[in-house]
């Protein structure tokens, strides 16, 4: 939808009211839980008792605060009263320099054999979706 | 019942940057994403950048949760300014940016600057197709800020240090902050930048007219294969 104020377009966004405090993890459980809905959907189930997640290490992801996130958007929904297992992911990189593969820590990502910091990501970068129980 | 689903939650946010990404392309445009803190000087910067750079080829689409403030500052300077009101949101979604793609002159444009809503984190999270991502720092805010949110500052490809007309005043150690940088990233480059006093200027718009010159010859050779 737009409209004009002036010479400006302003273009209005609304979604699910959230806390400060779980801003970050609420981005994500904002996105995860329609996924959740829509896969139990097509899988016939009834409700949605555990969401198990797997958090790369990079994702800055705080498995708490993913938690109370998930809670605060479950309410109404088939996933009301489920359970969220946050899997945390180490990282794995691969430095383009010297192709050493090696877990960084997520602020220091200087290659243990050439001390470059300049990596291929293999792996703690993503947040996957990995399994729904619920009853059919 | 279980189901194993094993889906990447990002994927439908990432398929649309990617969309974004093939029309910026199409269009000639270089699209850099300015992510900072609230108040480190994103919209500062542009009205700064805009009248040198080429007023009448950039747009501008700003994220903020409200008002249009931003937008109407950075309008005199800018092709078409473009306010998105996110209500509670912290950043910008993919799909925000596609929707507002059909309404812009694209085909006027070389610069699209998205001014992202003020967050060290969530924006880092969700691409928006840019073809740049522009991290802005500002002296005020202190010299730990890149070990405190090394995630965002690891993907910069370019990291301004604005308002360093103050480091004569505040306690900031820009040698400090270079260390950071270094364990995360060795390819990121550091530019003091001052919009009120000019320092870093000429640096900034050549890295723009050089970054959109790379942009458009990687088009140019894809075309002729």
């Amino acid at each position: 939808m737009f409209y004009s104020y002036h010479h400006i377009f302003i273009l209005p966004f609304t979604v699910n009211l959230f806390t400060l405090e779980i801003m970050h993890e609420m981005s994500i459980v904002t996105v995860l839980i329609d996924q959740v809905i829509d896969i139990a959907q097509r899988n016939r189930l009834k409700d949605v008792q555990v969401v198990v997640l797997v958090a790369g290490q990079l994702r800055q992801v705080v498995p708490e605060m993913m938690q109370e996130a998930f809670k605060a958007v479950i309410p109404g929904t088939i996933v009301e009263g489920a359970v969220l297992r946050v899997e945390a992911e180490a990282a794995l990189v691969r430095c383009r320099a010297c192709q050493a593969e090696y877990q960084p820590d997520v602020d220091d990502f200087i290659c243990r054999s050439c001390q470059k910091a300049d990596v291929e990501i293999l792996r703690g970068n993503d947040i996957i979706l990995k399994t729904i129980e619920g009853n059919k | 019942m279980k189901v194993n689903v094993v889906k990447n939650v990002l994927r439908a946010n990432d398929i649309v940057a990617q969309e974004n990404r093939s029309v910026f392309k199409d269009k000639g445009v270089l699209a850099l994403n300015l992510i900072s803190s609230p108040g480190s000087g994103k919209t500062t910067l542009l009205e700064k950048t805009l009248p040198v750079l080429s007023p009448d080829k950039s747009i501008v689409l700003v994220g903020d949760l409200e008002t249009t403030r931003d937008a109407e500052r950075v309008a005199p300077h800018a092709l078409n300014a473009t306010q998105i009101n996110t209500g509670l949101s912290c950043h910008l979604y993919a799909n925000q940016i596609a929707q507002s793609l059909s309404a812009l002159p694209l085909d006027d444009a070389q610069y699209l600057f998205i001014e992202n809503v003020g967050n060290m984190v969530c924006p880092g999270e969700f691409d928006l197709g840019e073809n740049l991502k522009i991290i802005l720092l500002s002296v005020p805010e202190g010299d730990d800020k890149v070990a405190k949110y090394p995630t965002i500052f690891r993907v910069a490809d370019l990291i301004l240090l604005t308002k360093c007309e103050l480091l004569d005043i505040l306690p900031f150690d820009v040698q400090r902050v270079k260390e950071d940088l270094a364990k995360l990233n060795s390819n990121t480059t550091l530019l003091p930048f001052s919009s009120f006093k000019g320092d870093g200027m000429d640096v900034w718009i050549d890295w723009l007219k050089q970054k959109r010159q790379e942009s458009i010859g990687a088009q140019a050779k894809f075309v002729t294969e």
